[in-house]
């Protein structure tokens, strides 16, 4: 964060120990700052401050009565004591209350051990109580939502989830009910409590009121191994704590990364873990004898996939040997997979499955990312969501639009199906599943029609733009609302929304681009945003929202079949010969080919990591799974490709191994091993540097940081990433290596936005990129070839 | 010289009226002291019930990692334990345990009790971990245990925690209550006069309901 300029600053003293903290801090900000607990309750740090429970009562000088930390307001040379006579006696009485009626069943409850009443009572509270009359007693355990259970009892009435419901996801969900010591916590049965956020309340409640039902005696907190990662369930890749008892992943906490998740995480990252626990996963490698998948040793099992893949490479040429990587698999491991298929085979028959985005064009580099971030939606004016749905796809920026409409961002919401954004948008338009790229081209052409272009780029461009206005002349709103089935004059007041607008954001799925009417979608957008000038800035970008967690990183890594990593194209003689010496093999500059070329029989033996093709194909297609001539398939599971597989190797998931994932807002993050592999399976770099041996390359890596590292050095957009210098929280790419910290901790500065200038000087900051920046940049179309 | 032999065997002489410290085991066993600590047993309450309730607190005490607990959760078709929750899994490594019987103070029901039981040889290790079905008290009886040689006993005069519920206090007693109600019954005084425990009453004569 960057320094505070020193007039923002109030300096005040806590307990004797001056501090200064930004103007219109909480005095529980400033203790916080110094290390001092004031217990809370009612208080958030993500949320309005209420005052309700008088749990953070401080001495504050010259105030008469003890003020509350959460609600007030520093001042200069405010002197505040959290440890005077008072205070204590104060937060005991509290204490003293809320236990009235709490009943002492810690031991069965879930929250026991981590519980916010437990704790301050033990650190503050008074040892004792004076009550000694029956406590309440009401039915429970009571489901408040399919996941989440209520404890009556238990509830002391802060309202934090109430609030959450509220204010943070506004939705419906929980209320308070009644008054006074009657006071509970509710929900109407006439909007039930269905959000996607639910369990964040149960993550924040101080006691164990609210409860899932996932974890319900499941475990203890002293029970748990608690390992920081990332999430590896959709392509957010919000920070987590990964809990895990002897074998079993139980939950996951949010463990808060203001850039990516602010503190939240959805119920799916948080309980949606039965894949990894599950008894179906493989534990042994399979070999096809006699026509049937039979275990046998890895040894044997490596040693037949090097056997096999070299054998048909020289039989065949290694155009006759392919791979299909995954959007699942770590950086490293894309990585790696790629260096496979493109150093030991000599193949650039790589690719995965992914959106349709315009391939590079020599000279130009273009990452197809979201060119703002997540937390830049707090500063649009306006966010367009064109063919995506967030809310179920990529929760927690769902939860940021949210935020971001609280600042006053207005949102436009053009999907074929309903959307629970809908609610609070300012636009909602319906159409025809399918012609999310028509639309985009009907934009277009209403900002170049009706001369809406602005900004510097544009203006510097008017032939481009001429060319452009020409290639959407015909897709009127008019014209795309009869084939799609949209509104054409609020299609068109839509277009000048976001021409007009302060900073918009323009977002679609990356699985929109796959639609028939999808190939320039991405393209189109761009354009889009360059010409309206909503680019360059934090609050104004485009950008797709990725499928998986890794399926940027999968790009990133070179899973391509006319890209080395980094989107150098492999036709580039100069990037292929520094890649080359690195790797030290010769480089083939004929482009692979691709996905769907591969499966449709181009190549004799396939290599499928982490991928199940046999899920995207026809059930006509399917028989060519069978046709190849050898099949390995990398997976944890019997999918339904590794069933017609030659060999299966079983690999291991996310939380069983480390590496680093990249998120939809290009954010590189660390992910960390949580638990031990499966016994039998092996993390999915391992294997690959298995096979890699055995085919005779003298492959070294014995950790995934040291793939990492290699990353660092040889791929641009990555340069300087290190485990290390990655640390807790990530780092936006383009990267690029940062001073030493004190301690002697390397660093790595990232790229919160693009600017079209990173695109003119070809992103690539340094190392062995061969772009060129010759012609600078120019739009979309102009530079690329349609895939 | 000779007084060396002869002061040696004055103490063998001196020894051998004595009755001999060894006894014959296993035909005759030494009474044990009442504190003795030996052998986990699970108890039971009077109708049945089992004490523990799968808290997991005597594992986390244990100093030796010895105790395995999976819990789950009463069903009104199934009752294990009073209260809401019970161990479906106990298994305690008697391989590992070292015996310092942290467990039975950690524990808030009085449910595990180290007892004299010290006659544990085996051919195989793994018949070392005892399942919940060797370590629980059978059905029909109903016992504490050493529980009562290491608790106090309590002072006269102490004033009860537990409403409606006469006697002395007892720690044990008091934290079964809040978690299962242990073997007491559940239902409870009204707190306030005239509280008829509807929500929607509001107590106050005459007001609009």
């Amino acid at each position: 964060m960057a320094e505070q300029p020193r007039e923002d600053l109030v300096n005040l003293t806590i307990d004797g120990r001056p501090v200064s903290v930004p103007k219109g801090s909480l005095i529980w900000a400033a203790a916080r700052k110094l290390g001092i607990e004031i217990p809370i309750y009612c208080y958030h740090p993500k949320m309005e401050p209420l005052g309700a429970c008088r749990m953070c009562f401080v001495a504050v000088e010259k105030m008469p009565k003890l003020a509350t930390a959460c609600t007030t307001v520093v001042t200069e040379g405010m002197v505040v004591r959290t440890d005077t006579p008072a205070v204590k006696k104060g937060r005991q009485g509290t204490l003293e209350f809320l236990l009235i009626n709490h009943p002492l069943d810690c031991p069965v409850c879930d929250k026991g051990g981590e519980c916010d009443l437990q704790d301050f009572t033990l650190r503050h509270g008074p040892g004792g109580s004076r009550f000694d009359v029956s406590k309440r007693h009401f039915a429970k355990p009571i489901p408040v939502s399919e996941q989440i259970l209520l404890d009556r009892e238990r509830c002391i009435a802060c309202q934090r989830c109430a609030r959450f419901c509220q204010s943070v996801a506004m939705e419906d969900g929980l209320a308070m009910q009644e008054r006074g010591f009657r006071t509970e916590v509710g929900v109407d049965p006439a909007a039930p409590f269905d959000s996607i956020f639910s369990g964040n309340v149960v993550e924040m409640c101080p006691v164990g009121a609210l409860t899932a039902k996932s974890y319900r005696f499941v475990s203890r907190p002293w029970e748990l191994k608690k390992t920081g990662s990332v999430c590896g369930l959709c392509s957010v890749g919000c920070n987590v704590r990964v809990d895990v008892r002897v074998d079993k992943v139980l939950r996951q906490y949010s463990r808060p990364n203001d850039d990516v998740d602010d503190g939240w995480l959805c119920d799916r990252g948080r309980w949606e873990l039965d894949a990894i626990n599950s008894q179906e996963r493989l534990r042994t490698p399979l070999i096809r004898k006699d026509g049937l998948l039979q275990p046998a040793s890895w040894d044997e099992a490596m040693r037949l996939v090097a056997g096999r893949l070299r054998e048909i490479a020289e039989r065949d040429g290694p155009g006759a040997v392919g791979g299909i990587g995954s959007t699942h698999t770590t950086n490293e491991e894309a990585y790696l997979f790629q260096k496979l298929l493109r150093a030991g085979l000599g193949t650039n028959n790589v690719d995965h499955h992914h959106g349709r985005f315009p391939a590079a064009a020599p000279g130009a580099v273009l990452p197809w990312a979201w060119t703002d971030s997540i937390a830049g939606l707090e500063r649009a004016s306006d966010i367009l969501i064109l063919g995506a749905d967030p809310y179920h796809r990529q929760p927690i920026v769902d939860l940021r639009i949210r935020k971001a409409i609280r600042a006053g961002a207005r949102v436009h919401i053009v999907t074929p199906e309903p959307n629970r954004l809908d609610r609070l948008a300012a636009t909602v338009l319906r159409y025809t599943p399918g012609h999310t790229g028509e639309i985009a081209r009907a934009l277009l052409n209403v900002v170049t029609a009706e001369g809406l272009t602005r900004g510097e780029f544009a203006a510097q461009r008017a032939a481009t733009v001429e060319a452009r206005r020409a290639s959407v002349a015909n897709d009127t709103p008019e014209q795309v609302a009869e084939t799609a089935g949209i509104e054409s004059a609020a299609l068109r007041a839509l277009a000048r929304d976001l021409a007009g607008a302060e900073a918009a954001v323009i977002l679609y799925d990356e699985m929109a681009t796959r639609e028939p009417s999808g190939a320039t979608l991405a393209a189109d957008l761009l354009d889009l945003a360059l010409l309206t000038g909503n680019f360059g800035r934090p609050g104004a970008g485009v950008g797709p929202l990725m499928e998986d967690n890794n399926s940027l990183g999968a790009r990133d890594m070179g899973l391509l079949p006319d890209t080395l990593p980094g989107y150098r194209l492999v036709a580039d003689q100069d990037a292929r010969a520094a890649l080359g010496a690195v790797w030290g093999a010769t480089l083939v500059g004929e482009p692979g080919q691709t996905y769907e070329e591969m499966l449709g029989g181009g190549v004799k033996a396939l290599y499928v990591l982490g991928a199940d093709p046999a899920r995207h194909l026809a059930d006509a297609q399917l028989t060519h799974l069978n046709g190849f001539e050898f099949l390995v398939v990398q997976d944890m599971f019997l999918t339904e490709t590794a069933r017609r597989a030659d060999v299966v190797l079983p690999a291991v998931a996310y939380t069983e191994k480390d590496g680093s994932f990249t998120n939809t807002e290009r954010r590189v993050q660390r992910v960390r091993q949580a638990m031990q592999p499966l016994p039998g399976a092996k993390a999915d770099w391992e294997i690959l540097v298995g096979v890699a041996r055995a085919l005779g390359l003298s492959w070294r890596y014995l950790t995934p940081a040291e793939i990492l590292s290699e990353i660092g050095r040889t791929v641009p957009l990555y340069a300087g990433a290190s485990r290390r210098a990655l640390g807790e929280l990530g780092a936006c790419w383009p990267l690029s290596p940062g001073a030493r910290t004190p301690e002697g901790r390397p660093t790595v500065s990232g790229s919160p936005f693009l600017t079209w200038e990173m695109f003119e000087r070809g992103v690539a900051p340094s190392g062995v990129s061969g772009a060129t920046g010759a012609a600078g940049p120019e739009l979309a179309v102009a530079r690329g070839r349609e895939e | 010289m000779a007084m060396d032999i002869i002061k040696g065997l004055n103490t063998t002489l001196r020894e051998l009226g004595k009755k001999p410290t060894t006894v014959s085991y296993p035909e005759e066993k030494r009474p044990l002291p009442a504190r003795f600590r030996g052998r986990h047993v699970l108890h039971r309450y009077e109708n049945g019930l089992e004490r523990c309730v799968g808290c997991f607190l005597c594992a986390g005490a244990c100093p030796a990692d010895a105790i395995y607990i999976e819990a789950a959760e009463n069903s009104e078709e199934q009752r294990v334990s009073p209260g809401e929750r019970y161990a479906r899994v106990f298994d305690v490594n008697l391989l590992r345990c070292i015996f310092c019987g942290y467990c039975e103070q950690a524990c808030p029901t009085g449910a595990i009790t180290l007892e004299r039981i010290y006659e544990l040889s085996v051919t195989h290790p793994e018949d070392l971990v005892y399942h919940k079905e060797q370590l629980l008290e059978p059905l029909g009886s109903a016992t504490r245990g050493s529980l009562d040689a290491w608790v106090a006993p309590a002072p006269d005069q102490t004033p009860t925690p537990l409403p409606g519920r006469q006697g002395f206090f007892d720690g044990l007693e008091a934290s079964a209550a809040a978690v299962g109600q242990g073997d007491l019954p559940a239902e409870t005084e009204i707190m306030i006069a005239g509280d008829t425990g509807d929500p929607h009453d509001t107590g106050v004569a005459g007001e609009e309901k």
